[in-house]
């Protein structure tokens, strides 16, 4: 019987030294970071990517290129001496999760990519991570630094800590901050309606689609107006058209620094949707629904009306095969006044490339930058190499550091325009080529994208960067932010979502709804953001 | 005297290291990690580790949560929801396992046992897609069929006053399925002599459910109910943040979407492990002494 | 009389088996909703037009998984933690589950004991603790990492425990006599009497390790998670508050839910599996429940 017992204390013995064996065993496998070894250096990255990305299989299947071993790593190796390895690796969400812990257990691989503000604000603060702002200054090439800073030097707001600068961000293309105006052409000609141009347009148009039998199965099944409980976010560029910017931080004409979501001007929009509402002309149930369940009805050719990003493309390309008759447009985004629209967009980047304070090369990470880019961008880039293989088009997102000529998607729009008014489409290159085989290939959602007529990037076109305004404020929670910011937002989404629905009343609630959102701690971050963009 | 005394020892000792695998694991694995609770008791800044210098501020993360606007209101709502779930929770599959055990027909009996715990693997992002469609008032089957009774459209989740019991419903519905297995084990476990008797007394099916059955399973009950409430302050995040939208935040907010919306702004870590040692502190009082009211009451010794 | 109470009988029959019929569809619907979700072409899933049956009918979800190495990756990782796991943890609640169903009298220190483990059950760390501890043990990224923190799970000791004292004394007493140990009697007489019990804690081990992701999500690197945390992270819901323009770009492009849907399914078969096979055991436990008596 004690044989039995030592015998179960015995597995339990050898489980807990069979875990420590294999991690050892895993340890010795990687060589400590930062260690020179035939003149390479050991960088344990940290990044968002997912590995179980169906692309990362289908490229491996193809190639044999694995995430820590690829065209990019092996640029990366000749280039810079630099091996890739990954000691934080998951999709976007996990990661920051994972980030968070490896914060507090001190385990910080040697360059990482930090996307929480506030995350990066106590990194900074707790001497974490290393000032970058005088290596990039003095490394970065002159190709990365116009990509970079191509649109708006602020982009160092998000990264300056105390004064200084502690990441250098992974530009995006800040178009990506449009909200686009889509609409069925075929439903607008079947009814002999005009495209619109003002926000009286809008309505009459919601009204037609939804009264007139649009899809003409003789049933008032349509809406006018594709509704969501994410309005706020999702649907800006209705607000847009009235000059009321939610969500984003501008100057007003006396030079302070305010919240578009308070500003009296979302009145109007928000009647225009209460007025939808209580005439029927928007899903009823939108206050449960997300975007992807109001896109639901989109693709089953019940609503004909949205506002929605670029890439919403995908979503609506699919009505097609539901109702081969379908034509999506995109228009100018109408206004309710003579004035030119104004597009309010905060700098997009995929977070920011930081350096643990212990790592002894932070240059790396500007060589690689500058690698990166001369890859994709440079005089003697090989955009088709490093973009994509074949439909595998996100090779460029497979290395352990990416950013992005924030123009790109822009550019693509435009090279491909004039090649087809020129009939010269063979003689495209770099970005335009890729984006043009695909268009080829049949995939609706890139010619709804980025053809040359009627699509998103038409009207990005007409209105980028002229007709930009760019956020004020794109820094970490300020003190009264991070403590009251939930219960203020929480106020306005759930008073705004009661004004549509008509239960409050948009005339005397609103002020009512202001003052308390003040009252809450509204003004005291006015007065925290204002405070701020002095200092900076 | 002492022989006899060390005698039981030996014949206990084997007993103690039963248990000596099982506290080792306990210690490491959850009595190390509760030196972490200081933190609600810090302004813990994760940088500086867990045991860095950190900040203490006594009970300001405390006053900090009982300060937030709306903090009662979301309290009420994680009580409510919470408690009712536990009820119904109880009831249901108490219920089932008894008009299961009632079935002949094998096949049937076991089709049954293993399709009503179907829906317990589907998580709630993906319950919640299918919840939308089948509660939606305009054409979902749950008002398609209270429509036929005359009864008119119902916004299950858009409405305040319906909110918290759909949450409770469906909740009852994804799980019921599961505790019926435990109550079924139960069932199965009563001595069939005992039915034998009654039936020789003359007692009806009914009588033998009443008399036989239930008092069989009294134990499991109330040892589910007494570990129930340890899930007083459980409304479910997963369920609600799923389903909840602005509109009904003032029936359906509860304690845990609360503090997950704080934390997306800052990681509030302080303030959410305060959060969390509350809801333990108060489910401790109320196990405890519920364990002693059933000892009292019934002389059920459950643990 | 006696034809009265059969004609009840009868009727109470026949009603029970509508009514357990009419819950298992309403347990079904979800099911079926998914599985037609999983057999339709992607445009009819995305606008929302399957509802109990497959639109346009395709096999291309399935055959599409098969060929998803991930998909199978973290199918294998989680078999092995499920065997694993639910292995140690029903050895442990039955190790632990017999000495503390004893009396007080009979095993000394029985009150410290239920303390000890009554008091994890409420309170724990929190997250930057375990994570810490499970770093410095060295189990990152591995099998140990999912298996050892909830190896005792206290639920099921109290569970088990209660089930062990149902056990007749005599049995116990009898077997002492004939010069048998505690080992011995927890084996060859606890554990034989007590398998509609142990059926049912393994079933809720198995479809606890099953089912966990968050755990995977947390100690795990991205190319090991196991099952549901790879499951968890492509049905992400959308969230204008926290993603940022580029991830909500990807996931538009990669909108494809007659995959998912087809993973979920494939994903939920081998456990639903199981619990038919384990219902053998309740119906041995009934055999031996005769015995007794």
């Amino acid at each position: 019987m004690k044989k039995r017992f030592a015998a179960i204390l015995l597995v339990f013995i050898l489980i807990l030294t069979a875990c420590s064996d294999q991690t050892e065993k895993n340890e010795s496998d990687s060589e400590p970071s930062g260690q020179d070894q035939n003149g390479q250096i050991n960088i344990q990255f940290g990044a968002a990517i997912d590995p179980n990305m169906e692309q990362v299989g289908k490229l491996e299947k193809k190639t044999g290129e694995t995430l820590e071993n690829n065209r990019w790593t092996k640029l990366f190796s000749e280039k810079n001496g630099v091996t890739t390895q990954y000691k934080l690796m998951a999709p976007q969400a996990d990661y920051t999760q994972k980030l968070k812990l490896s914060i507090a257990s001190g385990d910080l691989p040697d360059i990482f990519v930090v996307s929480d503000k506030a995350d990066l604000k106590q990194l900074a603060e707790g001497g974490a991570i290393q000032e970058m702002g005088p290596i990039y200054d003095q490394y970065a090439s002159p190709l990365l630094k116009s990509i970079i800073e191509a649109e708006t030097k602020k982009v160092f707001d998000q990264v300056t800590y105390g004064g200084k600068i502690y990441g250098i961000p992974a530009k995006m293309p800040s178009t990506n901050g449009y909200n686009h105006l889509w609409i069925r052409e075929d439903w607008l000609q079947k009814l002999g309606l005009k495209r619109p141009k003002t926000m009286d347009d809008v309505y009459n148009i919601a009204v037609a689609f939804a009264k007139q039998d649009p899809d003409g199965n003789g049933k008032a099944d349509t809406f006018g107006l594709g509704l969501h409980k994410d309005f706020l976010n999702g649907m800006k560029g209705i607000f847009w058209g009235y000059k009321a910017y939610p969500e984003f931080w501008y100057k007003n004409d006396s030079g302070q620094i305010v919240f578009g979501s308070v500003q009296p001007e979302m009145k109007k929009p928000l009647e225009l949707l209460a007025k939808m509402y209580s005439e029927g002309l928007v899903d009823h149930e939108f206050g449960s629904k997300d975007e992807a369940k109001m896109l639901e009805s989109v693709v089953a050719g019940k609503t004909g009306m949205i506002y929605a990003p670029h890439w919403t493309a995908y979503s609506v390309e699919k009505t097609m095969e539901n109702d081969p008759n379908c034509k999506w447009i995109v228009v100018p985004l109408p206004t309710d006044g003579s004035d030119p629209i104004q597009i309010p967009l905060s700098n997009s980047a995929d977070g920011a490339y930081v350096v643990n304070k212990d790592f002894k090369h932070p240059e790396k990470l500007v060589e690689m930058l500058n690698t990166y880019v001369d890859a994709l961008f440079g005089e003697n880039a090989d955009f088709n190499k490093y973009w994509s293989d074949g439909d595998i088009d996100s090779v460029w997102a497979m290395s352990p550091i990416h950013t992005l000529d924030p123009s790109l998607d822009l550019k693509g729009h435009q090279d491909i325009k004039k090649a087809l008014a020129n009939n010269t489409t063979d003689q495209l290159t770099g970005v335009a080529k890729g984006f043009y085989k695909t268009m080829q290939d049949g995939v609706w959602g890139m010619s709804m994208m980025f053809g040359p007529k009627d699509t998103p990037f038409a009207f990005v076109d007409q209105t980028y960067p002229d007709q930009v305004i760019w956020s004020e404020f794109e820094g970490a929670p300020t003190p009264t932010m991070a403590t009251n910011w939930s219960s203020m937002s929480e106020l306005l989404n759930t008073e705004f979502t009661a004004m549509v629905q008509g239960k409050k009343n948009l005339d005397s609630d609103f002020d009512k709804m202001v003052q308390n959102w003040n009252n809450l701690g509204g003004k005291n971050v006015l007065e925290e953001v204002n405070a701020q963009a002095i200092n900076k | 005297m002492s022989k006899g005394k060390s005698y039981a020892w030996k014949r206990e000792l084997p007993m103690h290291l039963m248990l000596v695998p099982g506290l080792v694991l306990l210690l490491i694995f959850a009595y190390i990690p509760m030196t972490g609770i200081m933190i609600a008791f810090q302004q813990f800044n994760p940088v500086k580790g867990l045991f860095g210098h950190q900040r203490w501020v006594g009970l300001d993360n405390f006053h900090y949560i009982f300060s937030m606007p709306n903090i009662w209101r979301v309290v009420g709502n994680t009580l409510l929801i919470a408690s009712l779930k536990i009820v119904c929770g109880m009831v249901v599959p108490i219920v089932f396992a008894l008009l299961l055990n009632e079935v002949k027909n094998v096949l049937f009996k076991r089709v049954t046992q293993t399709v009503i715990y179907f829906p317990y693997f589907l998580s709630w992002i993906i319950l919640s897609g299918i919840m939308i469609d089948i509660l939606s008032p305009s054409g979902g089957l749950v008002n398609q069929f209270l429509g036929a009774f005359g009864i008119k459209g119902i916004y299950f989740l858009g409405e305040n006053k319906w909110f918290p019991f759909t949450m409770i419903a469906s909740d009852v519905w994804k799980n019921f399925g599961f505790n019926t297995v435990v109550y079924l084990a139960a069932i199965t476990g009563i001595d069939p002599a005992l039915y034998e008797a009654a039936a020789v007394d003359g007692a009806s099916r009914w009588k033998q459910t009443w008399h036989v059955t239930l008092p069989g399973m009294r134990m499991i009950i109330v040892l589910l109910m007494v570990l129930s409430l340890g899930n007083i302050f459980d409304a479910g995040f997963d369920q609600i943040f799923n389903l909840y939208s602005p509109q009904v935040y003032q029936s359906g907010d509860i304690i845990d979407t609360m503090v997950y919306r704080m934390g997306l702004l800052q990681s509030q870590y302080s303030a959410s492990t305060a959060v969390g040692l509350l809801k333990s502190g108060v489910s401790f009082v109320l196990i405890t002494s519920s364990y002693y009211l059933a000892y009292r009451l019934f002389r059920y010794r459950l643990f | 009389m006696k034809m009265v109470n059969r004609s009840r009988n009868h009727w109470f029959s026949v009603v029970n088996t509508i009514i357990l019929s009419l819950t298992c569809i309403i347990c079904l619907i979800p099911f079926i909703h998914i599985v037609s979700l999983s057999f339709s072409d992607k445009a009819a899933v995305l606008g929302g037009l399957v509802k109990l049956w497959p639109v346009h009918f395709t096999w291309e979800p399935y055959s599409y998984v098969l060929e998803r190495t991930a998909f199978w990756r973290s199918f294998g990782m989680t078999l092995e933690r499920v065997v694993i796991g639910a292995t140690i943890n029903v050895l442990l609640v039955i190790l632990l589950a017999y000495p503390l169903s004893k009396p007080n009298n009979k095993l000394r220190f029985r009150s410290v004991y239920v303390w000890i483990f009554f008091f994890t059950m409420l309170f724990n760390g929190g997250l930057i603790p375990n994570y810490i501890l499970v770093k410095e043990l060295h189990m990152l990224d591995t099998i140990w990492a999912l298996v050892l923190p909830g190896a005792v799970s206290v639920f099921n000791i109290i569970l088990m425990l209660n089930f062990f004292r149902e056990v007749p004394h005599e049995l116990e007493d009898a077997a002492f006599i004939d010069g048998a140990g505690h080992m011995r009697t927890l084996w060859q007489i606890y554990v034989p009497m007590s398998l509609p019990a142990i059926a049912t804690i393994t079933l809720f081990c198995i479809v606890g390790h099953w089912n966990a992701w968050f755990d995977g999500m947390i100690y795990m690197k991205g190319d090991h998670y196991p099952l549901q945390t790879y499951l968890q992270s492509i049905v992400i819901k959308f969230d204008f508050n926290t993603m940022s323009a580029s991830e909500a770009q990807r996931l538009a492009k990669l909108n494809d839910r007659s995959v998912k849907a087809a993973q979920m399914i494939v994903a939920a078969i081998p456990i639903l599996l199981v619990y038919p096979y384990l219902q053998k055991y309740f119906v041995a436990g009934i055999r031996l429940g005769s015995v007794k008596g």
